[in-house]
């Protein structure tokens, strides 16, 4: 997984300082109301939320199991099933299939799985064209640039920028509306459609039950290249699996809700097996490429497996005031946001990404609209901690003076009269450092505590005497 | 080889992980047919249904609206089978798609067709259907089932009833009959248990409106690879 997440501070830097993406990502803010109006027509939204994590829970609990049931159904019904152990591994595979069917036109749907193995740049390297078809993708692809938003890739461009490339790249006049770049987007797909051998898709589920994926989609390119092409490869991270085909009523109902604020997506296809006898149509072969990647890293650890239930919708990023400020392409990798600053360092290693668990305020916006109620600020924490402990020399360690302060507090916090006559020198101590009524620049070891923000003053009278004030009975 | 090693592996290390005894050996049964659903729970389900029908419609309407598709009441076969060849003559279609199925075949499209100068085309009466739908632009199928809170249609692909016919043309009309309108995926997965649990569809597709993208400045366009307008017919008798 090739990463630039270690020019996280330049780059979210420029991104702030540029206009257009701040303008862009003001859209954003839509897609959460849609998701709360969404949610409030469920009768128990939130109960349903606890049964989602609740399936999750079971599932992982039970990887090996499913995982063996879901590969032997698939294989019962005719199709194949390979495992890889990392991205590498899954492209020599999709590679090895192309090459055995003569494949030289690939169409592929959405699917964060095959961006974060890079397959697009695998299938080109060996001369197969591999077409996104998702309309967002095909406009990133075309602009050779990466996706900047699970649910909307190219959010970070604007119609003039989708007009200009259109007119450049496919030789279409300057447009001005989406709906006559939506219209020539289409003619030229569909095109690839019908001459590609094999689609490629990921997974939004795998049943174990039934041996079934589960693709869900609103544009129809996912039917497409599940229905036209001869050959289908669904790529699936491990951690999709889901036991029962009845759990995916659960899913269904919060899914669309949390993502894009529907009540269902446009198209949901279950694919279990390549076409049946007597059918005119659906892929004659089906495989299914399981991935690991660093997933059963993330398995291992007690605190991070729940970051192994996320559905990829998208929730956490809208609401996440880092990413609403500096945008997707600033993380530097596929998986950005919240879940993406935990999901980056399991998969291409905390050196090579260690300020995303530092670009959190912490302010547990994340947590609190995760369908399956992913503690993401738990885990940055402790990726935090992780890095702190590793090197003692990263600039977010405390220092001596620090810590030394931390500790003298902590004695006087449990030594009521003592912390009494600290707070009462404090606040007379403060008096000459107070601009505008707040601490703009605390001296030496703590400077850096006012370097972007400032500390509140404190109250001339606390509010344990206010409190006895108030209450002269106790 | 090297992939059967890698399943080994992946399958060792996430019992580690898991800190289970390794399984990676034992090879889970598989079920020939997936659990039936007892038919109690489906009787309940179906009286239920059947006792709320007039507002199962009505929700069933009031969703297809808000998702941007055509709802239209067939009193008589005949009214639906007026309602495509309108479509069609609107769209100057050359070729009309259609589902060997039975909702479709009772509104007597061939003859009321061949009359207006369009070809009429299923998989029973065309080997080349596939390469016929490519250009066709009207497909009418039938539903299998249909979901009243969300306005969804459900379709399983099988022989007559291919994937294309919903898919490849720009107008997708949609044959619905009262009786399968349930009220929503909790009804859904008891019944498709109960009555093609035997053996899964390959292909179960659940379509809740006409195509859709907001790709472009989060824009709604109606309209991108599937088709780009979704009509749905309710036969009443």
């Amino acid at each position: 997984m090739n990463v630039t997440s270690e020019s996280f501070i330049q780059d979210s830097t420029a991104a702030v300082q540029n206009k257009t993406l701040q303008s862009r990502l003001r859209v954003l803010t839509t897609f959460t109301i849609k998701r709360n109006d969404a949610f409030a027509s469920l009768e128990d939204g939130e109960a349903l939320r606890d049964q989602a994590r609740a399936i999750k829970e079971n599932a992982i609990a039970g990887l090996d199991h499913y995982l063996t049931q879901l590969e032997a159904n698939v294989v019962q019904l005719g199709g194949m099933v390979r495992w890889a152990r990392t991205g590498d591994e899954a492209c020599k595979i999709v590679l090895d299939l192309a090459r055995k069917n003569n494949v030289t036109r690939v169409v592929k749907s959405k699917s964060m799985v095959t961006e974060e193995i890079e397959l697009n740049e695998a299938l080109e390297g060996a001369g197969i064209e591999s077409v996104e078809t998702d309309l967002g993708e095909y406009i990133v692809q075309l602009a050779h640039e990466k996706p900047s938003h699970i649910l909307a890739p190219a959010v970070h461009k604007s119609k003039e920028d989708v007009a200009e490339l259109f007119h450049e790249r496919l030789g279409a006049p300057m447009l001005k509306l989406p709906e006559e770049m939506t219209a020539v987007a289409r003619k030229r797909l569909r095109e690839k459609f019908l001459a590609a051998e094999m689609g490629i898709t990921g997974a939004n589920f795998g049943i174990a039950e039934t041996g079934t994926i589960v693709l869900i989609e609103n544009e129809g390119n996912i039917r497409l290249s599940t229905t036209l092409p001869r050959i289908h490869v669904a790529l699936m991270g491990i951690e999709k699996i889901i036991p029962a085909l009845d759990d995916l009523a659960v899913f269904l109902k919060i899914l669309a809700r949390s993502a894009s604020g529907q009540k269902m997506s446009t198209y949901v296809s279950l694919i279990t097996g390549p076409r049946g006898a007597g059918e005119a149509d659906g892929a004659e072969e089906f495989h299914l490429i399981i991935l690991d990647n660093g997933r059963t890293r993330l398995l291992a650890d007690d605190e991070m497996r729940e970051s192994l239930y996320c559905l990829r919708c998208g929730a956490c990023l809208n609401v996440c005031p880092v990413y609403q400020k500096v945008g997707g392409h600033a993380y530097g990798t596929v998986y950005s946001g919240p879940i993406g600053s935990i999901l980056t360092p399991a998969f291409a290693g905390l050196e090579k990404s260690k300020d995303l668990p530092f670009a959190s305020t912490l302010c547990g916006a994340c947590r609190e609209i995760c369908p399956v109620r992913i503690d993401i600020p738990k885990i940055l924490l402790k990726l935090r901690s992780e890095w702190s402990e590793g090197d003692r020399t990263h600039r977010a360690g405390a220092s001596l003076i620090e810590r030394l302060a931390i500790k003298a507090w902590a004695f006087a916090m449990r030594r009521s009269a003592l912390y009494n006559l600290a707070f009462r020198a404090a606040t007379l101590l403060q008096g000459a450092m107070l601009e505008d009524g707040k601490l703009k620049r605390l001296p030496f070891a703590f400077s850096g505590w006012t370097e972007n923000r400032d500390f509140p003053a404190l109250a001339r009278k606390s509010f344990r005497s206010m409190w006895r004030d108030e209450n002269p009975m106790r | 080889m090297a992939a059967l090693r890698s399943r080994e592996i992946i399958l060792g290390d996430i019992s580690r992980a898991l800190k289970t005894e390794a399984r990676s050996g034992s090879r889970s049964s598989v079920a020939a047919s997936f659990l039936t659903e007892p038919s109690r729970v489906v009787a309940e389900i179906k009286r239920r249904c059947n006792s709320t029908r007039a507002d199962l419609i009505e929700q069933f309407e009031s969703e297809l609206v808000r998702i941007e598709a055509r709802f239209h009441h067939a009193a008589t076969y005949e009214s639906a089978g007026e309602y495509v060849e309108e479509i069609a003559l609107q769209r100057n279609a050359t070729t009309v798609i259609a589902s060997d199925t039975e909702g479709v075949d009772a509104i007597g499209l061939q003859n009321r067709l061949a009359h207006a100068g369009i070809a009429y085309v299923t998989e029973a009466t065309n080997a080349e259907f596939l390469r016929v739908a490519t250009e066709a632009e009207v497909g009418v199928s039938g539903v299998d089932y249909a979901l009243a809170d969300t306005g969804t249609l459900v379709l399983l692909a099988r022989g007559g009833q291919a994937r294309s016919t919903s898919l490849l043309p720009p107008v997708h009309i949609a044959i619905v009959k009262p009786d399968q309108i349930v009220s929503g995926l909790d009804d859904f997965f008891p019944l498709l248990r109960h009555e093609h649990g035997s053996r899964m569809s390959s292909a179960i597709t659940f379509i809740t409106g006409p195509s859709r993208t907001a790709d472009i400045e989060l824009t709604l366009v109606i309209g991108v690879h599937g088709p780009q307008e979704l009509h749905v017919v309710l036969l009443t008798n």
